[in-house]
């Protein structure tokens, strides 16, 4: 049986892997972790949160967690996005912070995905009610953790994954 | 009283969400679905019914998170609970951090791991297997991610396979995940008993 993923392949796992074999015994963690990516990537139904939107968001957090190779996995799916624009290709990069005047609803979106990355601890309710009265709704509150969640736990599967393939007893 | 509580405790707080819960009575069939409500089961928690305002991606993490933590096979599952551990103590996940250390003390009778990490944090002294594993979870919890080949060698000395590597580097990783929505959209409150 062939493994593939987007997992494996941004952690550098081919099915020639030594680590391979044992992935095979947690494939219906690779099925539903793929179908994670899907659900806060591409959802069916985006919310206030186009694709586009999404990818730059996860090529941010994934520059924030010094990964390199996710980082290039979501400018391509940004890329690939007719609906990508000057200014997400910007905030795709941490290095930048969209300024209220490219709309003050982006503002608080990006500014909440670093915080969900970098220092979840420091979230209090005052900064979901910020986010609330830049017209941040609810069920958008909640695709926006979501997304920052997946990508996070997405960086540290993949980061122990290649621990485990670089240094493989064989 | 809706003051948040701050340190680490076993004491199992309640959860206060920051955004409204849907109601179940105006679940869509979708987010019925991800819910997994049946006739038999319409118990639902605030933390959930939160979750529930984006479906699609609960009716997968919901799965995920389950066999991540209690799936055969691999790692134990006290294991686990303690890479879970060592994840929300960076994140400084209050309500997740007393779950999962009250579960580890249950699964082991080792209220003294729980003690020192409570006690030390991430520089908490421990006996080498659990030393390896709660080194393990820390280095990867950090943004950007610390761990390198010497704590995968540690595990290793310690007697754990590839598998429960795989296993630890999940239950860990899923925890990054988890305490972002538990510590974001709500907060860890006294129980009124």
């Amino acid at each position: 049986m062939e493994l593939d993923s987007v997992i494996l392949r941004i952690a550098g796992i081919t099915n020639r892997s030594p680590v391979t074999s044992k992935l095979h015994e947690r494939q219906e963690i690779l099925d539903l972790s793929e179908n994670s990516h899907e659900a806060v990537l591409r959802p069916m139904d985006p919310g206030g949160l186009s694709h586009a939107l999404r990818a730059a968001l996860a090529s941010r957090m994934s520059t924030m967690n010094g990964d390199a190779t996710l980082t290039a996995h979501y400018r391509a799916l940004l890329q690939d996005d007719t609906q990508g624009t000057p200014e997400l290709s910007r905030i795709a990069d941490p290095a930048h912070a969209p300024s209220t005047k490219a709309g003050e609803w982006l503002a608080a979106v990006v500014r909440h995905v670093d915080l969900l990355t970098a220092s979840p601890q420091s979230v209090t309710k005052s900064e979901i009610q910020a986010l609330q009265a830049q017209g941040v709704g609810d069920a958008d509150i909640v695709r926006i953790t979501q997304l920052a969640g997946f990508v996070n736990y997405q960086v540290r599967f993949v980061a122990g994954l290649r621990l485990l393939s670089d240094t493989e007893q064989g | 009283m809706d003051n948040p509580i701050q340190e680490f405790t076993v004491q199992i707080p309640r959860w206060s969400p920051h955004l409204q819960p849907i109601r179940l009575e105006d679940a869509t069939a979708e987010q019925q679905e991800a819910l997994e409500v049946t006739p038999s089961n319409t118990k639902v928690s605030d933390y959930m019914l939160v979750l529930a305002h984006d479906p699609q991606s609960l009716k997968h993490r919901n799965p995920l998170f389950n066999t991540i933590m209690y799936g055969p096979g691999g790692l134990s599952r006290a294991d686990r609970e303690l890479g879970a551990v060592g994840a929300s103590g960076v994140n400084r996940c209050i309500y997740c951090t007393a779950v999962h250390a009250s579960r580890y003390i249950a699964l082991t009778g080792q209220p003294e791991v729980i003690d020192s990490i409570f006690e030390d944090e991430s520089s908490a002294v421990l006996p080498p297997r659990e030393q390896a594993i709660f080194d393990y979870a820390v280095n990867l919890s950090s943004t950007p991610p610390q761990v390198t080949d010497v704590h995968v060698q540690a595990l290793r000395e310690a007697g754990l396979s590839d598998l429960e590597i795989v296993d630890l580097t999940l239950s860990a990783a899923i925890f990054g995940w988890a305490n972002r929505l538990m510590e974001t959209l709500g907060q860890p409150v006294a129980t009124t008993t």
